[in-house]
């Protein structure tokens, strides 16, 4: 075979593509890594409505002033943890780049940059959905219970029934959240990954 | 690298065929090609900031697309893995076919049953890149990358031939 001639050829070859007057133009690709970098946005934006759900829970605490001071209490430590698992999305978002670093180095780190991703957030994530429905029950026991419920609620002074049933409550919600991300990764983020680990294998 | 929007596509215009090669290796359907073409000029423009111009703009521009080449990865399945080369009646039943051509289109058409690393193997030797400089793009050692210039010139050698093509 003789490779000048195709090479020739190729040089000489001419498509119908035409570079766009702006990148803005550039609609989204099929690229593994604009959909992997597609789920992070979709998660980043579900954490944020996430936060705001959780602020709008404050108009639900009518007058209860303890249930207030509580409430801005356990917001304030979700809110932050909020917060920085998003800075943690939207640094990996920065970082999810391509250069013109050599090509092997590239894909891995990728992988290792959205492996380890996943694999905090999903506890992240359990963790976050369980910080975060602490206020949630908050705002919503004193809206039908009185200020000494409250108190009896959160200083624990309930039968042991009672107890066991707000742990059970808290711990099948917060896995609830944790078997959903997971399914969710398995769904969309796995796929890509298992193309970039193939194409890794070729090197 | 500081470079205005239209700098930028004015010297990606220049170094079109680039793009026009990596983009026709990796995707044989039209559309995929687009959309890798497209692709890779987006991952040009969020880069460049990034380019020192420790090399030139083509050599750059090259690695980039290569690299957005490996990570992408086109929609269509259905196509098999083995598909026969275009047949010879196909073009002599075209007059205006050029003997090039010819060869070209048979040569794109054994890439297809190429991985994505071959792909960009053969795509770096075909432009002239030494074994150690292939090497050094990929991120591989220099016998690694000497063993698959060698293996993918065979295998492509292998599927034209097994269609009973030569040249």
């Amino acid at each position: 075979m003789n490779f000048d001639d195709i090479k020739q050829a190729m040089e000489n070859d001419s498509a119908d593509f035409t570079v766009p007057l702006s990148v803005s133009e550039i609609k989204s690709s099929h690229s593994s890594l604009r959909k992997l970098k597609k789920c992070i946005r979709s998660e980043l934006w579900a954490n944020l409505s996430m936060a705001i759900l959780l602020f709008l829970q404050y108009f639900n605490l009518g007058d209860h002033e303890l249930a207030q001071t509580l409430f801005k209490y356990t917001a304030f430590i979700s809110i932050l943890s909020l917060i920085g698992f998003i800075t943690l999305q939207i640094k990996l978002l920065r970082k999810l780049t391509i250069d013109d670093t050599f090509s092997r180095k590239i894909i891995e780190r990728f992988l290792i940059q959205i492996k380890s991703y996943y694999e905090v957030s999903k506890y992240i994530t359990t963790g976050l959905a369980s910080s975060v429905f602490i206020p949630i029950f908050i705002a919503n026991i004193s809206k039908h219970r009185n200020e000494q419920y409250i108190t009896d609620y959160l200083t624990l002074n309930l039968s042991t029934t009672q107890v066991l049933s707000q742990i059970g409550w808290i711990l099948f919600l917060s896995s609830l959240v944790f078997f959903l991300g997971n399914l969710l990764f398995k769904l969309y983020p796995k796929k890509e990954i298992k193309k970039l680990e193939r194409t890794l294998e070729h090197f | 690298m500081k470079i205005t929007e239209k700098e930028f596509l004015k010297k990606v215009e220049q170094h079109k065929g680039i793009l026009l090669k990596v983009s026709r290796i990796y995707c044989s359907h039209p559309e995929d090609r687009k959309d890798l073409f497209q692709e890779i000029i987006l991952q040009m423009w969020k880069s460049v900031k990034r380019f020192k111009g420790n090399c030139q703009f083509s050599t750059w521009m090259y690695q980039v697309a290569i690299n957005t080449a490996l990570v992408f990865h086109k929609k269509d399945k259905r196509r098999p893995d083995n598909i026969p080369l275009a047949t010879n009646d196909a073009f002599a039943n075209d007059p205006y076919q050029q003997k090039h051509e010819k060869q070209l289109a048979i040569f794109y058409q054994a890439t297809e049953g190429l991985n994505e690393v071959e792909k960009a193997v053969i795509l770096l030797y075909m432009d002239g890149y030494s074994s150690d400089q292939i090497a050094v793009a990929l991120g591989i050692t220099s016998s690694n990358a000497r063993v698959k210039v060698n293996r993918t010139k065979n295998k492509l050698q292998n599927t034209i031939e097994a269609q009973n093509y030569e040249f």
